[in-house]
């Protein structure tokens, strides 16, 4: 039997190679994902435990909050004091962390800050414990001396002995540079803009004067790191922690790891959409051959072979094809990978050079998936071969042209439902696995659907290429002649364009939801941030009084940003806003209660979130800050205006009264154009927007976003041409005689490759309209969800939708080159003469 | 078992001539001289037409016969532009084929040569109708509705026009297929074993229906055959073997023909 596969595969070797490239593509995106991140994480856990190998214990203010870049809690730095004198210390250092922000010769910040942050240190003098490393110039001696990272000082041109000016949350200043240095075996700690300073300054500057983010400690020869902790612990109050060494290590190692798990899982879900879509492509095949070669088989089963056997026949040749194209697949991910890399670096993110690290069990699972869905895929087709009766051998082969039973229509409209159901009610539980699988439901009742749906929609389609003469008829007579097949092969396509089809809609209806809350809810005339848009830096609360001493300028109204536990629940984004002047630049609607007697201990919340939390005016909400704990009350409750100003918010003394850093994360302004210019040109960070120029920069963010996903989608897009190609060719082989028919009695080459084209097309337009229409779907749904964050205008965009359609239309016709090729190319009497 | 076919009314009586008209003086639809095709290599090489010269008279119905492998098929494919000769020359009428690259060959066959095929003779995925008039509409031409209609009257598929190939019996298909062969009006029609795959009975329907439509229309058809029968209702019979042509029958009777065979085959 066996044999006889290998024959099989091997006479087929055309149709081989467009399966086997399906599956090879998917395994190759999942591998390479795989060694991508197992080689990332690698390479930065070495440079993590390196730069901070001399580390032995670390004090620390513990928070439940990460702060990511931002600022994180802090401490007394006379506690190093304390600490160098417990025994078993050898050499202590302070570490301080903060915003700074270098400014370039062309007076604009140095780095992108949304390729990586901009931060500022302190320049730690004991060599054990200062993760620098001089690579040019030498350390601050002088409180006006800086280091700057390698990367930054490549970008800005800046060498020892340049005098700079560097932003920070207080009056901007300027610094000598001192010297250039590296962050280990990196130019810069993951793209980041970093500026050194000396312990002094930084304190000053980064933090507070007597404040440290944390105390690196070493120890005497001889004492372990744990008995240092447990040494140091025993003489410091509550309030602070210690670690050792190898526990930070793991910490950051385990905090890094995380950041690059959602890229990962980003990636490793666009890689098993393209394994799907690969899962549609084998299962047509498989399909259509074991309908080509059911005389064979009923001739084996007429002279011996069981049902079985010939289904081990069919079930082989796909483990075959998933083994090698598994194999492939994983050579392939190594190159994958490598894009991977070059994509970070694209985006500010230089992976240090190291040896790719494959590990076994990354290998494994790409090779399993792609085996795995291989076999699974041929499942059922091969279980169709088993059902074929012997004397299905002396009976000539026939196209499957059924289409929908009353069965399939209700089956089908039944499981769409129930998808549709799911999506529905995993929406309004917010129960993401809900409507994951409500989706993944959706498809399925679709492609269930999709033969009913075939016929008719190929008859529809094909109706314009009646114009186009007698090869656009016939080729709408093909794409309606086997619905199975036409469906099979336009739901991979499908797939794609759905999940495409989604994310524009979304996209629209985002860029919609801002226009429409811009108009409706923003009153003031600029927006001024910093280019950045989270709490990772900001704009030096200067700016601000700058602004508010300008004439002209009539409304200024500063938002900062931080990490915080709210009423239980952890945001990145927790608000403070001047109380005072908020409501005179945003419409905030019906205000229970009263915005200008916020205070300190005093909030602002929504009517949604305060019907949602039962709050009324009085109600008491707990807020945990990075380094301090609050109970605040509603002193407020407004009825709109929450995509500006989050569902609440505090006055900006609360956040300064907590020991946040003073930094701006926008200012809303209104006032003249020029006043507003003149105020913010002393702040080389400060982006100044006016209302339309915030509107395209913000739809052009959300542009980049699209085309991202567009561009990682195009791999499940092209796996579904490929399936088309495939499709095709199959059937090209399967009509060699009427091909040679319609050659004899007079179709001409460029006909023949019209038809084949316009048969592309239909199936491409099929699928891609489905897709649409699932995704515009998804699109509705997501926007129902997400309603009480602000996005609440559904806007379907024509166009681009209309452009999908045309570019699958297009895309099908250039996989039906080859087939057409070959079909225009056949040899007429040869045709003729085949069965 | 010969069905004679003068009895039968003529279906064809109001079909328009073209313009060869009946008897027409003798002049050639097709002509071959020196047809030379080798296929294969030294000693694999086989010589299935060698050196044949044979005319197709216009208004004619000429038979080619001779047992499988004698080069009759070649002849006939050849001459229809649907295979190259290894050398000689083929005239449609006074065009030179064997000059024609394959776009002009394609619309030589589509406006000038009708084809009846063994079988799969129609596209699966077209009605009746739509198999008639393919060859108009791969031109892109309206087909002349009443060239059409008479055609389907001359072969009485009047009800089976919307019918898929699938729903008609052999003979209808052949029928169909002999239908669009005349509604393109071409100057020749080539018909390769027309009733090869047919019952007696439906064979004799459509050889009538071709000899009609060359007493009647002056319809110039070559078919090729090996059943003296089917011969039989043909005006000439050109006999070939090992790729010559060996005798040539004027008004050839199933008789006739047999005898020949049998002389060629001892």
């Amino acid at each position: 039997m066996f044999t006889m596969t290998i024959n099989e595969l091997a006479s087929r070797k055309l149709r081989l190679l467009t399966t086997a490239f399906a599956i090879l593509l998917g395994v190759a995106f999942i591998s390479g994902t795989l060694i991508f991140t197992d080689t990332v994480g690698a390479t930065f856990d070495t440079v993590l435990a390196d730069v901070d190998a001399g580390v032995d214990a670390y004090v620390r203010t513990p928070s439940d909050i990460n702060a990511g870049y931002g600022q994180g809690p802090r401490l007394d730095a006379s506690i190093a004091d304390t600490v160098a004198a417990v025994d078993g210390v050898d050499r202590v250092a302070l570490r301080i962390n903060g915003y700074a922000r270098l400014v370039g010769r062309d007076s604009a910040p140095v780095g992108d800050i949304t390729g990586g942050p901009a931060l500022g240190m302190n320049w730690v003098t004991v060599d054990e414990l200062n993760p620098w490393v001089i690579s040019s110039g030498r350390p601050p001696a002088k409180d006006d001396e800086i280091v700057i990272d390698q990367q930054s000082a490549e970008t800005a041109g800046y060498r020892p002995g340049d005098v700079v000016t560097v932003l920070t949350k207080g009056p901007q200043r300027e610094f000598t540079i001192a010297g250039v240095a590296r962050f280990g075996e990196l130019d810069s700690p993951a793209g980041a803009a970093v500026v050194l300073f000396t312990d002094v300054t930084a304190a000053e500057v980064l933090a507070s004067p007597d404040e440290a983010s944390a105390i690196a400690v070493t120890a005497e020869d001889g004492v372990s790191q744990q008995a240092l902790a447990t040494a140091i612990s025993a003489v410091l109050v509550s309030d602070v922690e210690v670690i050792t060494g190898a526990e930070l290590i793991s910490e950051n190692q385990a905090s890094l790891a995380a950041d690059f798990a959602g890229f990962s899982t980003v990636l490793l879900c666009l890689a098993m959409v393209a394994v799907f879509v690969g899962a549609f492509i084998i299962n047509n095949t498989f399909s259509i051959t074991v309908a080509q070669r059911t005389r064979d088989m009923a001739l084996l089963r007429a002279v011996g072979a069981s049902g079985r056997q010939v289904q081990l026949c069919v079930m082989m040749e796909a483990v075959v094809i998933g083994v090698v194209a598994s194999a492939a697949g994983l050579a392939a991910g190594i190159g994958v990978a490598g894009g991977l890399e070059s994509l970070m670096s694209q985006f500010g993110v230089d992976v240090p050079p190291g040896p790719s690290v494959i590990s076994g069990t990354s290998l494994a699972v790409a090779f399993g998936v792609g085996v795995l869905i291989t076999t699974l895929s041929a499942w059922l087709p091969a279980r169709r071969a088993a059902k074929i009766a012997p004397i299905e051998a002396m009976r000539s082969v026939s196209v499957d042209d059924s289409a929908g039973s009353a069965r399939r229509t209700i089956l089908g409209v039944t499981v769409s439902a129930i998808g549709v159901g799911a999506v529905l009610t995993g929406l309004s539980l917010d129960e993401i696995t809900v409507l994951g699988s409500g989706a993944l439901t959706m498809f399925a009742g679709v492609v269930v659907l999709g033969p009913v749906l075939a016929r008719p929609a190929a008859h529809l389609l094909g109706w314009p290429l009646r114009l186009r003469g007698v090869s656009g008829e016939i080729a709408t007579r093909n794409a309606m002649l086997s619905p199975k097949r036409t469906s099979r092969t336009a739901a991979a396509l499908m797939i794609g364009v759905a999940l495409v089809g989604f994310i524009t809609v979304f996209a629209s209806s985002t860029k919609a939801s801002i226009a429409g809350s811009l108009d409706d809810e923003f009153v003031g005339t600029h927006i001024i941030g910093d280019g950045g848009d989270d709490n990772a830096t900001g704009l030096s609360p200067t700016l601000a009084d700058q602004l508010r001493a300008q004439p002209g300028v009539d409304i200024v109204s500063q938002a900062r940003l931080a990490p915080a536990v709210v009423n239980g629940s952890a945001t990145d984004n927790f608000y403070a806003f001047d109380a005072t002047t908020v409501d005179s630049l945003f419409r905030l609607g019906h205000v229970d209660g009263d915005l200008d007697s916020l205070g300190d201990d005093g909030i602002a919340v929504s009517a949604t979130y305060a019907k949602d939390n039962a709050l009324t005016v009085g109600s008491s909400v707990p807020v945990t800050f990075i380094g301090s704990a609050s109970t605040f009350a509603v002193r407020a409750i407004y009825s709109s205006g929450a995509l500006w100003v989050g569902d609440n918010f505090v006055d900006l003394g609360a956040f300064t009264a907590n020991g946040l850093d003073e930094l701006d994360y926008r200012i809303y302004v209104s006032g003249d154009s020029e006043a507003i210019a003149t105020a913010a040109a002393a702040d080389p960070s400060a982006m100044v927007q006016d209302r339309a120029e915030f509107l395209d920069s913000k739809n052009a963010s959300i542009d980049q976003i699209l085309g991202l996903f567009s561009v990682m989608l195009a791999l499940a897009v092209f796996i579904a041409l490929l399936g088309i190609a495939n499709t095709l060719a199959l059937s090209i082989g399967e009509r060699q005689r009427e091909l040679g028919l319609m050659r004899a009695v007079g179709m001409a080459r460029a006909q023949t490759r019209s038809m084949v084209r316009w048969e592309a097309v239909i199936v491409a337009v099929f699928g891609s309209i489905l897709g649409l229409a699932i995704g515009t779907f998804f699109g509705w749904a997501v926007v129902q969800a997400l309603a009480d964050e602000g996005i609440d205008t559904l806007s379907v965009p024509l166009t681009p939708l209309a452009a999908i359609t045309l570019i699958a239309a297009a895309a099908g016709a250039i996989a039906a080159v080859l087939p057409a090729r070959r079909a225009a190319r056949l040899d007429v009497l040869a045709a003729l003469a085949s069965h | 078992m010969t069905v004679t076919i003068s009895e039968t009314p003529s279906r064809l009586a109001h079909f328009p001539a073209r313009s060869v008209p009946p008897n027409p003086s003798p002049c050639a639809a097709a002509t071959v001289r020196n047809a030379v095709k080798v296929y294969g290599k030294g000693d694999t090489e086989v010589r299935a037409l060698d050196g044949v010269s044979v005319e197709f008279m216009a208004g004619e119905f000429t038979a080619i016969m001779g047992p499988s492998g004698s080069g009759k098929s070649t002849l006939m494919h050849s001459t229809a532009g649907l295979d190259q000769l290894t050398s000689g020359t083929v005239l449609i009428g006074e065009t030179d084929i064997s000059s024609l690259n394959d776009r002009r060959l394609t619309q030589l066959r589509r406006d000038r040569i009708g084809f009846i095929f063994q079988s799969f003779n129609l596209v699966p995925t077209l009605t009746a109708a739509e198999n008639i008039s393919l060859p108009a509409k791969l031109a892109g031409r309206k087909i002349d509705p009443e060239w059409f209609a008479q055609a389907v009257r001359a072969v009485g598929l009047e009800k089976r026009l919307k019918h898929r190939p699938s729903e008609l019996s052999g003979g209808q298909q052949q029928r169909v297929a002999v239908a669009r062969a005349l509604a393109s009006r071409p100057e020749i029609i080539f018909a390769d074993e027309p009733t090869g795959n047919l019952d007696s009975l439906a064979a004799a329907e459509i050889l009538s229906f071709m000899r009609s439509a060359v007493r009647d229309l002056g319809q110039t058809i070559v078919m090729v055959t090996h059943d003296p029968v089917a011969a039989s209702y043909a005006d000439r019979a050109v006999f070939l073997v090992d790729g010559r042509i060996v005798d040539d029958l004027d008004k050839p009777t199933t008789t006739s023909v047999l005898d020949r065979v049998r002389r060629l085959g001892s």
